[in-house]
């Protein structure tokens, strides 16, 4: 249980250079091995070049964060409450994207905009759903009628 | 002749085409997904039935207005409109969390106008000597244009430059997926049909500044509900021009950035999305207060849009005299032109230069009257600032996966457009840059043609072939320098100093 609770403080306590550069490192090899396959050696000649010079920096990076582990500084850290914020966000984003691609822009913008509106705190009814159907009026205006866009 | 270009322009006609170009450029540009090239593409067939002054009037001036119009969302929104105003959002936007909006709104019209109108003097007077600058030009030189456009990493790159590299490099990854030019191979496509055209550069712009600004004043949901200014504490200013006092110490900028953006368009291919960032490096690089670069300087949102501006008449340069745009919307103007029986070449210049002229004169004209329109609008668009970002956040949503959608009607880009925010959101954690990797993008497959068609012209013998150009020497040492720079400026203050 010792060892466990020590492995999961050292675990956060590693600077967040040494994962990102590693994470490259690990990429970098994968998509340089898929090059092997590319039907055309010449094609593969400038993506193996790029990753190459990744992987040197990348480990550059790793020491660099293993140096700054050892001196004990910390990586930026974002509280749990304002990530769980942006994170909903995304995935709010991603629904209405998933909408505007089975039910259409307007009807999906005219879902999303208030939802949106009232979970960031607006509770007038009024300019929420004015601002909607403006917003869908001005798209239909410039993109349909004016750049003739085949909408979603 | 001077008699001509006044009779030519003083009708009606061209200036309602002015006037739609400048006002619809100005539309187009700001919202993100738009281009001024959809733009320019789209009013191409009504040009049939107008006269060839107030055709081409009205595509050009289209084509420097939506670079102007593209500063305004990235200035009040950290929404660059089109990929040449992704330098003005750096700074654009922290002077606007500054109550500067309007200032900076005020500079970029401006700045945006002397360029442009720079360009365009410099169409007039000085075009088929600088034309012939182009065709010496080859994949060599673009190669080694880009990898000089690449050390702007330096500048770009924050504390870390070691990161910044590394950000250019997967931008650089990035623009190798797809069909590779060169060979026609498809490269890590994962047999998917919407990755053959590889990632396209717009949607990951706007994931990379728009959503991820999203998802940053999401965190904050409980204080969503005040506008940018309130959640900042500070207040809008009224002040929306430099002073007489302050000009001076714009003029400098002004002009080398002028230059530069000349110089970016009339190379083929380059255009204006290169032209900001080195423009912006450049600014950098001269500046005493190099702190400010990245969190509100009004020098580098001055270098940027002067920059971005200077490209467009650039690009007429070589369009106008050896028929090769400079740029993609001047490959655009160049079907307007033969729609109205203007053929490129010295005729233009000779038998037709009343026309010619009168287009290059309407040309200077609409960069001048788009100054006045923007600075007209700029005191009703900052209002942007004040509204609550419980409301301005979804509308920028929307408009933003629209816009994605608009580039090639495919939803694709509007989750790939999600995936860059997502990425860009974390980039900025880790305090990565977001426009190291938007420039590797933006130059990866220019490098790529350029070094792999070189390597095939050198016969074997690539460092004879590449050292036997003087322009391709030239831009060696050019961006060796660049690239020695901060560490030379580092040295030289250290030394300084020691001195003191």
């Amino acid at each position: 249980m010792y060892f466990e609770e020590e492995f999961a403080v050292n675990i956060k306590s590693i600077h967040a250079n040494v994962w990102i550069g590693s994470l490259l490192i690990v990429l970098s090899a994968i998509f340089y091995h898929m090059a092997n396959d590319f039907i055309n050696p010449a094609a593969a000649v400038w993506p193996k070049g790029v990753l190459i010079i990744t992987i040197i920096l990348s480990v550059m990076l790793v020491i660099q964060g293993a140096r700054l582990t050892a001196q004990k500084v910390e990586s930026k850290k974002t509280s749990t409450s304002a990530f769980a914020g942006a994170m909903v966000s995304l995935v709010a984003i991603v629904i209405y994207a998933v909408l505007m691609e089975n039910l259409g822009f307007f009807i999906s913008t005219a879902i999303f905009c208030p939802i949106g509106m009232y979970a960031l705190g607006q509770r007038k009814w009024l300019t929420m759903f004015g601002v909607t159907a403006g917003l869908d009026l001005f798209v239909y205006v410039l993109f349909v009628t004016q750049l003739q866009l085949q909408m979603p | 002749m001077i008699e001509a270009v006044v009779t030519n322009l003083m009708t009606v006609e061209v200036w309602v085409g002015l006037f739609v170009g400048v006002v619809g450029g100005m539309i187009v540009g700001a919202m993100p997904g738009l281009s001024g090239g959809m733009a320019i593409a789209l009013l191409l067939p009504i040009t049939y039935s107008m006269s060839p002054v107030a055709a081409l009037v009205m595509l050009m001036a289209i084509y420097t207005s939506a670079m102007t119009g593209g500063s305004i969302s990235a200035i009040l929104l950290h929404t660059p409109g089109t990929p040449a105003n992704a330098a003005t959002a750096l700074d654009g936007y922290p002077l606007t969390k500054q109550g500067r909006g309007l200032e900076a709104i005020g500079m970029s019209m401006l700045s945006s106008g002397i360029g442009g109108l720079s360009s365009a003097i410099a169409l007039l007077l000085i075009a088929p000597p600088l034309a012939m600058v182009s065709l010496k030009f080859s994949e060599p030189e673009s190669f080694l244009i880009a990898v000089f456009g690449l050390t702007v990493i330096g500048s770009l790159a924050g504390k870390s430059i070691l990161k910044g590299l590394l950000m250019g490099l997967v931008g650089l990854f990035m623009a190798t997926v797809g069909m590779d030019n060169v060979t026609g191979v498809l490269r890590y496509t994962f047999d998917s049909d919407n990755l053959m055209n590889g990632i396209q550069m717009v949607p990951a712009l706007i994931g990379l500044f728009t959503i991820s600004i999203v998802m940053n004043n999401c965190e904050d949901y409980k204080n969503a509900n005040k506008s940018l200014l309130e959640q900042c504490s500070t207040e809008l200013g009224t002040k929306m021009l430099p002073t007489l006092k302050e000009v001076p110490k714009y003029i400098t900028n002004w002009i080398i950035s002028s230059i530069i953006g000349i110089i970016v368009g009339i190379l083929p291919g380059a255009g204006g999305n290169i032209g900001s960032w080195i423009s912006y490096d450049q600014a950098k690089k001269r500046s005493k207060h190099k702190e400010e670069f990245g969190n509100g300087s009004m020098e580098g949102l001055c270098a940027c849009e002067t920059g971005n501006n200077a490209v467009t008449g650039g690009a007429m340069i070589p369009l106008m005299t050896l028929s090769i745009p400079g740029s993609p919307n001047a490959a655009i103007i160049l079907g307007g032109m033969l729609i109205q029986g203007l053929v490129p070449g010295s005729r233009l210049f000779t038998q037709q230069a009343p026309i010619t002229y009168s287009i290059l004169t309407g040309f200077a004209l609409s960069n001048i009257l788009m100054v006045f329109v923007g600075l007209l609008i700029a005191k009703y668009v900052v209002n942007v600032t004040k509204i609550p970002n419980s409301i301005l956040m979804p509308v920028v949503v929307s408009l933003a996966l629209i816009g994605s959608y608009a580039i090639n009607g495919s939803m694709f880009d509007v989750y790939l457009t999600i995936f860059f925010g997502f990425l860009g959101y974390l980039m900025d954690k880790y305090e990565m840059s977001s426009a190291a990797l938007i420039l590797g993008l933006i130059l990866g497959g220019m490098a790529e043609r350029g070094l792999m068609l070189s390597l095939v012209m050198a016969k074997g013998d690539v460092l004879g072939y590449y050292f036997g150009r003087p322009i391709c020497v030239g831009l060696m040492i050019l961006s060796l320098f660049s690239l020695a720079w901060p560490f030379i400026s580092e040295a030289l203050s250290r030394r300084k100093q020691k001195k003191v």
